[in-house]
């Protein structure tokens, strides 16, 4: 296993840094400072090396300095000892340019792999209780970095299924011919099909690695798992044709496909029971932490390096034991950075974490 | 800001496909100090090809000739027939010169969320022809898009029962580019559309 870390980063221009060169510990790093000083800022520098593109925005030219027209984002990374380098720069009017090594890189896929990080945000503490979507998302996130197969076969899906639901609308309002669905379904069944194996294989993979962190975490034998709702299944019928079939004259009243990879849900368990329902909120969040951190070891083990885990805020929605649980578990993997209002927060008593004061654009590093 | 004539050419220019308002100001303003028979040439050339272009009767291609100069030449296969989805298509067959059949020209493809179904596309006068013609096998070359996937799949289901041979184009490794050099998708693909080989 290559043990990954970032050395050096380099802001210019970037948000409220004008121009920062830190130094990081290959350890935990944690960045204090008040609300709007700019430490989540540091997490989207990082999380732009690894992705290519900020997870937050959507415009590259709204992370530019006010005022500036142009930011460079400069990170040295060292893995087991050897050195590189990895930018990202944009120019309103020339655009972004990712460079590994002063080599130009057009897939960001490329970067992930040189650079792979995983975000953990509050919104993320809501996993088991928000909508199906955010946790999708969660198995289409890890598996979209890691296959372009995958990514692929997401993108052609969810074009088809756009078509179709465009197809049953006009359907229903202009009574074209059902048969015209035909030439798509063929298509949602080859897409939908590999796309549900895929994630019945990455959670068949991280299963052990979420009930062994959940022991850690919540320090108590209950058991975590997951199940995969899958619509197809569930309808009693195992043939994806005949139940598109079965459910056309439904879905041309709703407008809406109504089965497949694009309504199944991830439903987590807690002995054997649906922790939506029967988990307390404590539980609820070593069961999310114990998921995020599967996600962690789970990228470790294909990537053959250690993701770079970066916790923004987590820890003021923490109570002390889970606070204690999630930073050891985390030492346990890469290098970590953690963002935090309050600096006692973070569990003393695990020594090894270095501190950055970060006021208004500016970073101090506390030795 | 500018004369009212000069303002109107500019947002007449500017309705045309990829031509954003800094190229429409910039193609205004070469027509402006072009001679006045040069800006001649032009108007006669658009309404000439305006009202003298128009389908082949056969292959639905657009031509000033009917039937098109590829559909009356007598030396190309009459049994073969290659399906494409605009004049363009037919334009990059024809440069490889290998293709030696008929084409049939759909203008589009099946897109739902575009309004365009099978019945804006030339697919009547397809199976016309194929009730006319003595046709043996029949090449879907639309696009590997989802929506000219869905067209193949539609196609297909109306030609199968006549009985004629279909194949599909297939997707893959560029020709010449080395495993290591194309890109992941392409090599995706391309594992995806394997075949056997067969001795």
């Amino acid at each position: 296993m290559i043990f990954l870390f970032i050395s050096k980063l380099l802001l210019s221009n970037f948000r409220n840094y004008e121009k920062t060169t830190i130094s990081f510990s290959s350890n935990i790093n944690v960045l204090y400072g008040r609300n709007g000083s700019g430490k989540t800022n540091v997490l989207e520098a990082i999380n732009i090396l690894s992705r290519g593109k900020s997870q937050r925005i959507t415009k590259d030219n709204e992370l530019i300095m006010l005022d500036k027209d142009a930011f460079l984002i400069k990170g040295l990374l060292n893995s087991n000892g050897y050195e590189s380098t990895v930018q990202c720069s944009y120019n309103q009017g020339k655009g972004k340019k990712l460079l590994y090594n002063g080599q130009s890189i057009t897939n960001s896929k490329e970067l992930f792999s040189q650079l792979p990080t995983v975000s953990f945000l509050p919104e993320n503490l809501d996993l088991i209780k928000g909508g199906p979507e955010q946790r999708r998302l969660f198995l289409d996130d890890i598996l979209v970095v890691i296959s372009v197969q995958y990514k692929d076969y997401l993108n052609r899906y969810s074009k088809v299924l756009y078509q179709r639901n465009q197809l049953l609308k006009d359907i229903r309002k202009k009574g074209l011919t059902k048969d015209a669905l035909d030439s798509w379904d063929n298509q949602l069944i080859y897409y939908g099909d590999r796309i549900i194996k895929y994630r019945y294989k990455l959670l068949y993979e991280i299963r052990p690695f979420l009930q062994k962190n959940y022991v850690k975490l919540a320090d108590s034998e209950e058991t975590v798992t997951f199940q995969y709702t899958n619509t197809l299944a569930e309808q009693g019928e195992d043939q994806y044709d005949k139940l598109l079939l079965k459910k056309r004259e439904e879905d041309i009243a709703r407008g809406y496909t109504s089965v497949g990879p694009h309504r199944d849900d991830l439903l987590l368990l807690i002995n054997q029971q649906k922790a939506r329902s029967f988990a307390s909120q404590g539980q609820q969040r070593s069961i999310v932490l114990a998921l995020k951190l599967a996600e962690v070891e789970y990228l470790a083990k294909i990537l053959g390096r250690w993701p770079i885990l970066l916790l923004d805020d987590v820890m003021s929605e923490l109570d002390v034991q889970r606070r204690m649980g999630l930073v050891s578990l985390a030492k346990l993997t890469g290098q970590v950075f953690l963002t935090t209002t309050e600096k006692d927060h973070v569990p003393e008593e695990l020594g090894s974490a270095t501190y950055f004061f970060i006021d208004n654009g500016s970073i101090q590093r506390k030795d | 800001m500018y004369a009212r004539s000069i303002a109107q050419l500019i947002e007449e220019l500017g309705k045309l496909p990829g031509i954003g308002p800094k190229s429409a100001q910039r193609l205004a303003f070469h027509l402006l100090f072009q001679s006045k028979e040069e800006v001649k040439a032009l108007i006669e050339a658009i309404v000439k090809a305006k009202e003298e272009v128009k389908y082949c009767s056969q292959c639905q291609n657009l031509t000033d000739i009917n039937p098109c100069p590829i559909c009356s030449d007598l030396n190309r296969e009459k049994w073969l027939l290659c399906v494409v989805e605009n004049p363009q298509d037919v334009a990059a067959m024809e440069r490889i010169r290998e293709y030696r059949g008929q084409y049939h020209v759909l203008h589009g493809v099946i897109s739902p969320m575009d309004g365009v179904g099978p019945e804006d596309l030339k697919i009547r006068e397809l199976l016309q022809r194929l009730s006319n013609q003595d046709i043996k096998e029949i090449i879907i070359a639309t696009n590997p898009t989802v929506e000219g996937e869905a067209t193949a799949m539609y196609l297909a289901k109306l030609i199968k029962p006549l009985g004629i041979k279909l194949t599909r184009i297939a997707r893959g490794l560029p020709e010449g580019g080395d495993i290591d050099y194309v890109d992941q998708l392409t090599l995706v693909r391309a594992l995806e559309g394997r075949r056997e080989i067969d001795n």
